[in-house]
């Protein structure tokens, strides 16, 4: 996601507003400027994930372990069982370089399918995007034009709101999940109530900062309105929901003896503490590593005439 | 080797995996660079490597930043590779820790889970706040924003 949106960023602002000009809808924006530029980086994506999720195994072995008995094994699963919990290590290599082969030749089916290798090309400067092409007859009426294009913003922006919505729900709520569960004790109906009732008032939290995002700029004093809604979310929140609350989830913070959890270690877990700050210097470690090795290797690479960096393209 | 429970051991294992992404990435935001202003600054008598560090590490400044952003989170997220290759429990990251919270014979402690979730996401909220700036200006390769 993260690569398409710098990829739509990076779309020169004059393209789609030439089209604009030339007549074309939101729409059209969308389908002749927005769209060719956005097929590289699916491209490329495409490519990528379907690699990486051949080998990928952890969530499946986290939610289901492989199903009822191997219902749910893809390949890369299925090595890892019978290589880490069989003890068939050399069976389990075998079958690795078996799924090594297999993703190769996907790949390169892949690569030639979605013609990679045109996106390897020098970006082509002197060509611009086609614009939309609209039929401009002598004589238009251009109050009537302008008055369909504000019509077709608007309702351009209220389905892109609805989208943005209805997409951002399975998104957000594992977060306020996250958060309200963490704040109340596990009795289960009072920890649905709280739930239930912190989803509706984020709910009206929204719409209100999405109300109070249009209608904001016709206010002379802004920032009353919104710390009214401010105000309101936090009295809801003050009635409906604190009551509730606690903090005794999160004793793990100042007490290191977790293990009245019932864990069938029996090492004591030791402290979060030292959990996170083991974390942040593998993290910071390894980032090092990979950044002060990438550097020079992508610099020779970019720049170097190595005849291995090109060969790719040649025999592609 | 003497690495299998050390945290040297799984540190090189996933830069090892992660070096390529990295490398290609890297490689798109070297090819934006243009020749022109290196090839000024070794005329003007710089070396190689000096014009490398003065004239074209700056402009892939943000690329650099984006990189080690996503390397972070990458290490930050790792479970399977600490799970195995880290045996006893003197060294443990936070996944591990939340595996161990989830793991209970007496039922999982949801409220728990999710108290130990958020610590864990707090940093990388921070990290966002910070670089959220360079991450979407990583334009992939292509004509840069």
């Amino acid at each position: 996601m993260v690569i398409l949106t710098s990829a739509v960023r990076s779309i020169p602002a004059h393209l789609s507003n030439a089209a604009r000009v030339d007549g074309a809808s939101e729409w059209g924006v969308l389908r002749h400027v927005v769209a060719p530029a956005l097929s590289q980086p699916i491209r490329f994506i495409t490519i990528y994930q379907a690699l990486s999720l051949m080998t990928t195994y952890e969530y499946i072995l986290l939610i289901t372990g492989g199903g009822p008995v191997y219902d749910s094994t893809p390949y890369a699963l299925y090595i890892y069982r019978r290589a880490f919990e069989n003890g068939a290590y050399a069976y389990g290599a075998a079958l690795a370089l078996g799924l090594m082969v297999i993703g190769v030749v996907f790949t390169l089916v892949q690569w030639r399918i979605t013609d990679m290798r045109s996106t390897f090309a020098a970006p082509d400067r002197g060509a611009l995007m086609t614009i939309a092409d609209t039929t401009v007859n002598a004589g238009t009426d251009w109050a009537r034009l302008e008055r369909r294009g504000m019509l077709n913003r608007a309702g351009f922006t209220a389905f892109v709101l609805a989208f943005l919505t209805l997409v951002s729900i399975p998104v957000l709520l594992p977060y306020l999940w996250l958060m309200v569960k963490s704040l109340t004790l596990s009795d289960d109906a009072i920890s649905h109530m709280v739930l239930w009732r912190s989803a509706a008032i984020a709910a009206v939290a929204y719409a209100g900062a999405l109300g109070l995002s249009f209608l904001a700029t016709r206010m002379p004093r802004p920032w009353l309105a919104w710390s009214v809604l401010a105000g309101v979310v936090v009295i809801l929140a003050a009635i409906l929901v604190l009551p509730y609350m606690t903090l005794a989830n999160y004793r793990f913070l100042w007490n290191a003896d977790i293990g009245g959890t019932g864990t069938n270690r029996s090492e004591l877990t030791p402290s979060v503490w030292s959990a996170l700050a083991t974390s942040l210097a593998f993290a910071v470690t390894q980032t090092t590593i990979v950044t002060l090795v990438a550097t020079p290797a992508a610099y020779a690479l970019s720049r170097l005439p190595l005849p291995a960096a090109r060969l790719s393209c040649v025999l592609f | 080797m003497g690495m299998l429970n050390s945290l040297v051991g799984v540190v090189l294992v996933l830069s090892a995996l992660e070096l390529p992404y990295a490398i290609f990435v890297l490689k798109g935001f070297f090819d934006n660079v243009p020749w022109d202003i290196e090839m000024s600054a070794v005329t003007d008598g710089a070396t190689r490597a000096q014009a490398f560090r003065m004239v074209v590490l700056p402009q892939v400044r943000a690329g650099l930043i984006a990189v080690a952003t996503f390397t972070f989170l990458r290490g930050w997220e790792e479970y399977v590779f600490v799970q195995t290759l880290l045996i006893d429990k003197s060294r443990m990251t936070m996944s591990l820790y939340l595996f161990f919270v989830s793991h209970d014979n007496m039922g999982v402690d949801y409220g728990m889970v999710a108290a130990v979730g958020v610590v864990y996401l707090l940093p990388v909220l921070i990290l966002y706040a910070f670089t959220q700036k360079y991450i979407t200006q990583m334009s992939f390769g292509g004509i840069k924003g």
